[in-house]
């Protein structure tokens, strides 16, 4: 479908849909907050039934949610041991990989047949998809890397975990993208990487992004799509056709294991629709966890966790972060957004509404790390994760345009349009209004209860209620920490039992961080789309210490 | 995974779709009952809270497991009788009528100990007891000679004579004494010399301060003297219907300060008077000059003042004015105006002055003006008095307890308690005998209750508040001025 997936250059009608939709979310999410606090005051029967209703829900999800987090966890865990190369190499013969999987031994263990009995499912839409796949050594790898303002250091450390996957750094073209705006210093550590590793790869380029181009904003997807096109020059220099070719692009601090590349050629390959999907790693914040402030750990590792969740859903899953697609694909649909800061979720979406529904997003069974947000100071800290999680929150922008889209495609059916649709806004109203529910609004009914309220028999079940459900609650998180510990690397310097416990302890932050570093930047970015004042991509501080 | 998720997904759904209009409908106080007639019912419940806590309920003679404080749900709408126990204390029992979907609440029972706990603190005898309210210091008389008297600090627990042993005063005996609340001075009228000598004692120091301000009542004996604040400057003395302002420091006395008034009352450094139906107000320190600032004047004062009345005037809120009349009759500036035409012999305030607590011979009743006014009432009526006690014989002191719930009060000489605002008369409990014809004190902050024991005088210590509802009290505090500079 040719729809331009920008909000630039809208006149009348269609200018007018794009302002509702822009006002949508952060209206309800205002009416939700604003409305159940006056409910309170004024009706608090009502807004006590509301409440149960909310609260009910919530610890629902959250147990639905912990649920397939342990899924999750242990797929990987699972998963941390196969031999990806091995996969991708025997999908570049089929049949007889095929016959070898059958006849070997599936062991003795329920899980590890679990696994082959999934991995030989993959193989079998394949085959009946009879979508043939390129071979393995004819996959080539792009890694974009936008580069503006981050250390030598975050830059090397990615480029030197790409370096690591061998053997197929031969098959990788690294492209740095550069913003011309950079600070001298910055350009001179991105030239040093690149003298360092430009021998480690099948190809290493520094592509310099110039300011000001005709309809871009400063934000990543510029810079990044400017890269890529660069590369389409390259690629078609050297013969590469771009449907062996996968385009990855990668946040500046990420850091990617040994086997990545590996796994992403075997999933690439295993995808009988390779070129209508993008492939997500997990994305964890975990290269500098141990060094930031402890409410960032816990943010953090709430983000982890909910990436986690997410990728047992493969019907929703959008992109985010750093994540993997077919460059035949992006070449196709006119790169990654030039206008928009949320460029990782705006290019599924600009996916879905170019192929018209035929697109999606197939998860890796593979992290990827990152680094948490590190400004020096606590409190530096603090802003820093505010505005990161505000620029997260920002992909709000993405529902008008979506909405848009859906109006105008006639092929994308109306299901698939109400389910999209429905997660996207239902997904931004509850992360700015949630929090607000949950840790304030819904206690005013007892709090300050009207003498009539107070005489009920609601008024007491309500409390009741409200306590049962924060035990349960309770529970989730005594979960969600068991996992923390699994999941978190390991220290790597011994600390004093007290710091053991103090780090157990971090997790009853929770509800102080959903309302200021979850639900406040959320609303904020809502407010700000509600309002028409656009937001300018920023960098998020990220240090490394050694 | 899609599968899995998708069974769960609907799985979850169809249980949050279930278990909500269910929660729902319990937390409004729906249940199903086995018996054929009732089907669903719609129930309501009663809340109850002790100090001490921890006390068993039965409630229409059944026991329940729960210990106080407990919420008993899923009661049939009735009358219910519930009885509260708890060794060493005495049996609480009301009978106490459940309403559909409502909730009764008792949420500050007292339970009054079998035996209440007392202590003599000063063994040696007195026969009366004067309190400074809202000051930590009782005057204690043993017989009107200075010599004895004491000044007590219920706070501390010390007890220092208001005059030394040797000091030439210690035989002159007190005829009349003044004192005005939150302020640690008081006056003394002592006999001696042709119109007698007036003693200025603070107290508020290691030692009291006695200072003669004799020169100071030149139009002789008044019939009332006031004045604010913990280092007053100015004294005011009523003659008749004049009041006059004595300087305290520059020991003069001003005549005609107001004239023909009807009623005075000071506050915050301003003497606010009532004459010819109008509202006057002049500070403490105005000059001759001045008239004074009329506030409030017009016909409705003329209904609402008899001419020849003469009130007290007494701030309790920076808002709230209450007039008490010479035969007991209670005005406020708050509609409806007019609450008691006769018969009130005092009224105490609570700490946020919205709530007073105000006493006849046989009743007692709470004015409370915090309530809001109805929404759809015709008429504007304003707060209402709630009798909350009739049946009593000679009335002469009365306190809030335990914040506004309970009512401490003296009768003759017998000490009783009664809880109030739980709907319905309570009865009262009998604590203590005190001595006849003068005053006890109660400090909801320490819980207890200062009194003379009748048989030997002593001043003596009744514990009203146990340990735990004490912590309560003090969290919100107790109006105590003395101290405060002007």
């Amino acid at each position: 479908m040719k729809f331009i997936y920008s909000r630039q250059g809208l006149k009348g009608k269609e200018e007018f849909v794009q302002r509702v939709f822009e006002i949508l979310p952060g209206l309800t999410s205002w009416t939700l907050v604003l409305g159940l606090i006056g409910l309170s005051f004024w009706q608090p029967l009502v807004s006590a039934i509301f409440v149960i209703i909310f609260l009910l829900a919530w610890i629902m999800r959250l147990f639905y949610m912990t649920l397939f987090l342990v899924l999750s966890y242990l797929r990987l865990s699972l998963e941390k041991g196969t031999d990806w190369l091995a996969r991708a190499r025997g999908l570049d013969r089929l049949d007889l990989y095929r016959e070898e999987l059958a006849k070997a031994d599936r062991g003795k263990k329920w899980l590890s047949r679990l696994i082959l009995n999934s991995h030989l499912r993959d193989l079998e839409m394949l085959k009946t998809r009879g979508k043939v796949p390129p071979l393995s050594s004819d996959i080539r790898h792009l890694v974009v890397v936008p580069v503006i303002k981050e250390s030598e250091a975050v830059i090397e450390a990615n480029i030197a975990s790409i370096a690591k996957n061998t053997p197929l750094t031969r098959q990788i073209v690294v492209a740095i993208a550069l913003e011309s705006r950079a600070a001298d210093e910055v350009k001179e550590g991105v030239r040093r990487v690149v003298a360092k590793y430009r021998g480690e790869f099948l190809d290493l380029l520094l592509v310099e992004h110039p300011e000001g181009l005709p309809g871009e904003a400063r934000v990543k997807g510029a810079n990044a799509t400017f890269a890529a096109k660069a590369a389409a020059e390259y690629f078609r220099g050297k013969g590469v056709p771009f449907e062996n070719v996968v385009v990855s692009c990668f946040d500046t601090d990420t850091v990617v294991r040994p086997d990545y590349f590996a796994c992403l050629t075997y999933s690439f390959m295993a995808c009988p629709d390779r070129h209508r999907a993008s492939f997500q790693p997990v994305p964890v914040f975990h290269n500098n966890i141990w060094e930031v402030p402890g409410f960032a750990r816990v943010v953090e590792t709430g983000s982890s966790f909910f990436q986690l969740i997410e990728t047992t859903d493969p019907e929703k899953l959008v992109t985010f972060s750093s994540h993997s697609m077919s460059f035949q694909a992006l070449v196709e649909m006119g790169y990654w957004p030039v206008d928009m800061i949320s460029d990782d979720s705006g290019i599924f979406w600009k996916a879905y509404l170019y192929f018209e529904g035929q697109y999606r997003v197939v998860p890796m069974p593979m992290t990827l790390s990152m680094d948490v947000v590190d400004a020096g100071t606590w409190w530096r800290t603090v802003v820093s994760l505010y505005k990161q999680k505000r620029r997260w929150a920002w992909g709000v922008e993405n529902f008008p345009l979506v909405m848009r889209g859906f109006l105008q495609s006639k092929k994308i059916s109306l299901y698939n349009k109400i389910r999209h649709g429905f997660k996207l806004f239902e997904g931004h109203v509850t992360w700015a209004a949630l929090p607000f529910l949950l840790t304030l609004v819904g206690w005013l009914p007892a709090i300050f209860p009207s003498e009539e309220f107070s005489n009920t028999v609601l008024y007491y079940s309500a409390n009741r209620f409200t306590q049962a459900i924060f035990g349960l609650s309770s529970l989730a998180l005594a979960g969600t920490i068991g996992m923390s510990i699994w999941l978190l690397p390991k220290k790597q310097k011994k600390y004093p039992l007290l710091w053991t416990l103090v780090h157990g302890l971090e997790w009853f932050l929770v509800p102080v961080i959903l309302v200021f570093l979850s639900a406040m930047p959320a609303l904020d970015a809502q407010t700000r789309l509600m309002f028409n004042r656009r937001m300018e991509f920023w960098v998020s501080d990220k240090r490394r210490q050694g | 995974m899609i599968i899995l998720r998708k069974i769960l997904f609907y799985l979850f759904l169809a249980v949050y779709l279930v278990l909500c209009p269910l929660i729902i409908l319990y937390a409004l106080g729906y249940i199903f009952t086995p018996k054929a007639e009732e089907g669903f019912a719609k129930t309501g419940l009663i809340h109850l809270e002790t100090v001490p806590s921890g006390a068993s309920l039965l409630i229409a003679n059944r026991r329940y497991g729960e210990k106080t404080p407990a919420t008993i749900r899923n009661l049939l709408p009735g009358s219910y009788d519930v009885k509260i126990v708890k060794p060493g204390c005495r049996p609480w029992n009301r009978k106490v009528a459940v309403e559909p979907g409502k909730a009764v609440a008792f949420s500050q029972i007292l339970l009054v100990p079998k035996k209440v706990k007392t202590r003599a603190l000063l063994a040696q005898p007195f026969r009366e007891l004067v309190p400074i309210p809202e000051t930590r210091f009782l005057i204690l008389f043993g017989t009107r000679q200075a010599g004895d008297i004491r000044v007590f600090d219920w706070k501390s627990g010390s007890s220092v004579p208001l005059v030394a042993v040797g000091s030439p005063l210690v035989h002159e005996v007190c005829e009349r004494y003044f004192f005005s609340k939150g302020s640690p001075f008081f006056l003394l009228k002592m006999s001696g010399g042709k119109e007698g000598r007036y003693l200025w004692c603070r107290v508020d120091r290691e030692k009291p301060e006695i200072r003669e301000i004799s020169d100071l009542f030149v139009r002789g004996e008044p019939a009332e003297v006031r004045w604010e604040g913990g280092n007053p400057e100015y004294l005011f003395a009523l003659y008749g219907r004049d009041l006059v302002r004595l300087g305290l420091e520059k020991k003069s006395a001003a005549s005609d300060f107001f004239t023909k008034i009807q009623g005075y009352g000071l506050y915050k450094g301003r003497v606010f008077g009532l004459r010819s139906f109008t509202m006057i107000r002049r500070n403490f320190d105005a000059r001759a000059a001045d008239p004074g600032t009329v506030i409030e004047k017009g016909t409705f004062l003329e209904n609402l003042f008899r001419e020849s009345g003469v009130y007290k005037i007494d701030f309790l809120s920076n808002d709230t004015l209450c007039f008490l009349g010479e035969n007991g009759e209670l005005l406020s500036n708050e509609l409806p105006y007019h609450f008691v035409k006769e018969g009130v012999r005092g009224y105490e305030a609570d700490p946020d002055g919205r709530k007073v607590l105000l006493w006849k011979t046989t009743s007692f009743g709470v004015l409370d003006f915090s309530r809001p006014a109805g929404k759809k009432e015709l008429f504007k009526r304003g707060p209402e008095i709630d009798w909350a006690f009739d049946g009593g014989s000679d009335l002469q002191q009365a306190f809030f307890v335990y914040g506004t719930s309970h009512v401490l009060f003296r009768d003759q000489d017998g000490l009783f308690l009664v809880p109030i605002g739980e709907g319905g008369r309570s009865p009262r409990e009998f604590l203590a005998k005190v001595l006849g014809n003068t005053a006890v004190f109660y400090s909801d902050k320490t819980g207890e209750c200062y009194y003379l024991e009748p048989s030997r005088g002593y001043l003596t210590v009744l514990e009203v508040l146990p340990p735990e509802a004490k912590s309560l009290v003090y969290m919100f505090g107790e109006k105590e001025i003395a101290g405060k500079p002007q």
